[in-house]
């Protein structure tokens, strides 16, 4: 009877917490976005650390006519891994090189991209603080939340699906309008990609 | 839906005008004395014992506008020693000696066996062909075309091997026609993205120190 109360007292709660998400104010929702919705290309020096394995080359991201983002990852010598073109809604594959063809893949970088250029919600909850100032904006989608917060130097978004943190994408500087460092960490798989804008 | 013979003459006529004026485009004819210019290269290469060359490396996508370019320095001294450099607009090295790789970039150092790693091994025996003049003989991995323009000869490869197929279409060798040296390289991809690699103030056979490649 106890177990059954928690549990009932759980599922209110998160109920709640669903109910009472409200539209966020466009002007809050661009701040989560990592790339503005226009730009011209940028090419990041890319480092991805997956469990004891690091490898390295560059990618090259642009915004293309139908409000969508080419993204391209090419080694240092030019070879091409990956190219795939994101959307709001769409995701297609343009090249992946076949070992690297595989769902799980292909699903995490469709879900990482997405973060980077468009918010990851329109419900949610802005928090200011006592000065009137920005503390955070929590996204909501389903069970999941994504948290942004940001300081003088940095913007962060953390993405907790329930109260797991499994997502934390950091960025900072600004350079021809595009974002001159960023950091994806993934807990769950242990991947880590840090990517250092040289052009 | 059937063609009739004078459509089908239209056709390859077409067809055969297309590539002639790629051809005449492009400044290159096919090469009447394939055998001699082979001799050539091959007696380039084997007098050669070091290369150290600049390179300039563009990365030509269908959707820029404009390539990415990167520089470095390339050094080979016989018989497996080759230090790539890029230096501009990041760090990037890669050093093969004898049998190990090292690859290192501005934050790690990674060695490796080249038999460890399928794509170094093909890398490695790719480059070593290449620079021992042994690729323009092999016949069983690339289908061979010679061309030849006016300060330049044109070697395309068509790999034959599905793993490189996938990734390359065509490899192009432009050679000096004074000196019979590689002056640039195309590699072109299925989907018409293609990254060419130009080689500029190449020294032949000057003496390289061992230490190039050694990487702390």
């Amino acid at each position: 009877m106890r177990r059954l109360l928690t549990k009932s007292l759980w599922f209110s709660s998160l109920l709640l917490l669903v109910l009472s998400c409200k539209t966020i104010e466009p002007k809050y929702r661009e701040l989560a976005r990592t790339f503005p919705q226009e730009y011209q290309r940028a090419v990041y020096k890319t480092g991805i650390t997956f469990g004891k394995h690091y490898f390295t080359g560059l990618l090259v991201v642009k915004s293309m006519p139908a409000a969508t983002h080419r993204v391209v990852f090419i080694t240092e010598m030019g070879m091409k891994i990956f190219d795939v073109e994101v959307g709001k809604e769409s995701f297609q594959t343009h090249y992946v090189l076949s070992y690297l063809d595989r769902k799980v893949l292909l699903n995490t970088l469709e879900k990482d991209f997405r973060l980077l250029f468009f918010s990851p919600s329109e419900k949610g909850r802005v928090k200011m603080g006592k000065q009137g100032e920005l503390k955070k904006v929590v996204f909501r989608k389903g069970l999941t939340r994504y948290i942004y917060r940001v300081d003088s130097t940095a913007s962060e978004l953390k993405r907790k699906k329930f109260f797991m943190k499994n997502l934390r994408l950091g960025w900072e500087g600004e350079y021809q309008n595009t974002p001159q460092k960023m950091v994806f960490r993934h807990y769950g798989i242990k991947l880590l990609i840090e990517l250092q804008q040289v052009l | 839906m059937k063609l009739t013979k004078s459509a089908l003459l239209g056709l390859l006529l077409t067809a055969f005008c297309s590539l002639a004026f790629i051809a005449v485009e492009d400044g290159f004819s096919p090469l009447k004395d394939v055998e001699k210019v082979k001799k050539n290269i091959a007696d380039q290469i084997s007098t050669t014992s070091s290369i150290h060359s600049d390179f300039l490396q563009e990365k030509h996508l269908s959707f820029l506008e404009q390539p990415i370019v990167s520089k470095g320095e390339f050094y080979f001294k016989k018989e497996k020693k080759l230090r790539w450099e890029y230096i501009d607009p990041f760090k990037y090295l890669i050093v093969l000696n004898g049998d190990k790789v090292i690859i290192k970039d501005e934050k790690k150092t990674n060695q490796f066996d080249v038999a460890s790693n399928k794509i170094f091994k093909e890398v490695s025996e790719m480059l070593s062909r290449l620079l021992r003049g042994e690729i323009l003989n092999d016949e069983k991995d690339y289908e061979q075309a010679y061309f030849e323009g006016t300060s330049e000869y044109l070697v395309r490869l068509s790999p034959k091997k599905e793993e490189v197929k996938e990734m390359i279409d065509v490899i192009e060798l432009y050679f000096d026609k004074t000196n019979h040296s590689v002056v640039k390289v195309n590699i072109q991809e299925k989907s018409g993205d293609y990254t060419l690699i130009t080689f500029e103030n190449t020294v032949f056979n000057e003496a390289i120190a061992d230490e190039k490649f050694v990487v702390q």
